[in-house]
């Protein structure tokens, strides 16, 4: 309704009855959009209006002449008495009940929040009260939800913060653990090398004394006998002796070359480029022509879709994939290598599939670690180029798996980050 | 072929024993006779070097040719040895070999920083100081090669 519409229905009002103030005083209690009694000073309920009746649930026959205790929760009825005739010893318009949550009761018993204005007027009948009521049980509702939402929130804000500490501290475990891991490897990489440099000269050197001693048995004046049966000592079991010797040395000195090589790839600071990475797969495979051509490998190379990381590092897992690839190649047919990618979940995800002769069963969960080998027979290598490689991959932010491909054969896939990686990533 | 001054002295520098012996006898076989100190450790190398604690001075500073491995226990390793010998102005010009047990870069770069003037990797072998003394320039200096030797060679 606005200012014309109420000003013409007051008009309206005035003319049904003018000259009668009471009139038009029920007539505006009534057009309220509030409940709204007007009690005497005894506490009887003189007048109500239809928000009362709606609120209350009372006929208005059923309220007028009535106390308005009857409206109050039975619990606060007789304290209520008390506040009335103290409020009609010296009334003032006010707000009830300030500080406290008022409560009125309903006919079918149910109680409701309410906020109740007071005024004191005075009509013909005496001095009288007039409240009006509003019903707050939708913002009260509203209130708690939004303490519940509250609450909630600032639970889940507490986990969360709980576990981001977590986090951090996990991953600052994690980076100390590596730290630890690395310098450990560095160190007995290094100090395994020492009495191997040894093992190494020492061996050196019996073979110069071999080779002087030889001489010398040949100069001496003996038996022929006797000069051959030094002979194949000099010449065949001190000689077959230090070969042994040198194989297990050279095999364990590769070893601590792989292990090197691991603890490198720990270390080195990779960069974070956009990568072109079929380009890098193709220039990888260009590098490794003669081995592909040598092996009479078929390889195609599919769409790869763009990812971020360091090129040197993506080029270093392509050639490991595809050399391996080509050193477990079945005997019985040439090696088809495909090379292709995908992008899963936004992350760049890579593809190496051979031909060859898979991966058995017993190597599936150990496939990744290092100094495993499951094929020793078919090629040589110190076990360590996938463990290598998977750490390659995992500090590049990716992860690195590999499958038995349907008909033989395996496929190793790989992910790399497809977007930029967040300078600061979200805490 | 020795020079007509005071030969050139060895100072070997390195924790492992065995690895001081194959030094010695690859220094020989490959035709090395000069003088071959040797210490274990990098505290006693600097007092050899200093003439300290004792210790005779070595021959002056540019009669020394030092080989210096990098990872020794103790108070001093190799690159502490090799950082302070560059540091002292009297010192600062002694030719170092830098002996390790691992081609790491970031260890070669580093020692190449500190000053070394060669880096050869263990095992060594009598090419492989032959080849180090000779990138010094100062093969004729220090080696003489005995008869036997460059029969061998011949």
């Amino acid at each position: 309704m606005d200012l014309d519409d109420r000003n013409h229905a007051r008009y309206a009002l005035a003319q049904t009855d003018p000259g009668n103030e009471e009139s038009l005083f029920r007539n505006v209690v009534e057009s309220a959009p509030y409940a709204m009694l007007l009690v005497r000073q005894d506490g009887t309920i003189a007048l109500v209006n239809a928000e009362a009746e709606r609120l209350f649930g009372y006929r208005r026959e059923e309220l007028i002449g009535e106390k308005l205790e009857m409206l109050v929760p039975a619990s606060l009825r007789h304290g209520h008495v008390a506040l009335r005739d103290g409020f009609m010893a010296g009334p003032l318009s006010r707000p009830m009940g300030a500080g406290r949550d008022l409560f009125g009761q309903r006919k079918d018993g149910s109680q409701i929040p309410m906020e109740v204005g007071l005024r004191p007027v005075v009509t013909a009948e005496g001095p009288s009260v007039l409240a009006a009521i509003t019903d707050i049980s939708v913002r009260k509702r509203a209130d708690a939800e939004l303490r519940q939402v509250n609450a909630t929130l600032a639970a889940t804000n507490h986990a969360l913060r709980r576990a981001n500490a977590e986090i951090t501290q996990k991953n600052a475990e994690i980076s100390r653990k590596n730290e630890e891991v690395e310098s450990f490897v560095y160190i007995v990489s290094h100090d395994l090398r020492a009495p191997l440099v040894n093992l190494q000269g020492f061996s050196k050197e019996l073979e110069l004394c071999c080779a002087e001693l030889e001489t010398a048995v040949a100069r001496l004046p003996l038996a022929a006998a006797q000069t051959q049966e030094l002979m194949a000592i000099v010449r065949d079991d001190i000689p077959g002796t230090l070969h042994f010797i040198a194989a297990s040395v050279g095999k364990f000195d590769r070893l601590i070359n792989a292990l090197l090589m691991l603890s490198r790839t720990g270390q080195q600071a990779y960069r974070a480029d956009p990568l072109d990475v079929r380009a890098i797969a193709g220039t990888t495979l260009d590098m490794m022509r003669r081995a592909t051509e040598t092996a009479g490998a078929h390889i195609v190379l599919g769409a790869l879709p763009v990812a971020w990381g360091d090129a040197t590092a993506v080029g270093q897992v392509f050639a490991n994939l595809i050399e391996n690839a080509l050193k477990y190649a079945h005997p019985e047919r040439p090696p088809e290598i495909e090379i292709d990618g995908t992008v899963v979940g936004g992350l760049a995800q890579y593809s190496v599939r051979d031909n060859g002769i898979g991966i058995p069963r017993h190597a599936q969960t150990r496939l990744f670690q290092v100094f495993q080998r499951f094929h020793p027979e078919r090629a040589s290598g110190d076990g360590i180029g996938l463990a290598a490689i998977k750490r390659i991959v995992e500090r590049l932010g990716g992860t690195i798996w590999a499958t038995d491909a349907p008909n033989s054969g395996s496929i190793f896939r790989f992910t790399l980050p497809h977007h930029r990686p967040e300078e600061h990533p979200p805490c | 072929m020795l020079t007509e001054s005071e030969p050139m002295t060895i100072l070997v520098v390195d924790d492992d024993e065995g690895h001081c012996e194959l030094i010695r006898r690859n220094l020989r076989r490959g035709g090395v006779s000069n003088p071959v100190v040797i210490v274990h450790r990098g505290d006693d190398a600097l007092d050899y070097v200093y003439g300290r604690n004792g210790l005779q001075p070595a021959a002056r500073p540019e009669r020394l040719l030092v080989l210096l491995d990098i990872n020794m226990p103790g108070r001093m390793n190799g690159l502490d040895v090799l950082r302070e010998i560059k540091s002292a102005p009297a010192t600062r010009k002694i030719p170092v070999i830098m002996l390790t047990t691992t081609d790491d870069p970031r260890e070669i770069s580093r020692c190449y920083d500190l000053g070394c003037s060669v880096y050869v990797t263990k095992p060594i072998e009598a090419q492989g100081f032959i080849e180090a003394i000779k990138r010094l320039g100062l093969f004729v200096s220090i080696v003489s090669l005995a008869p036997h030797q460059a029969d061998l060679a011949a």
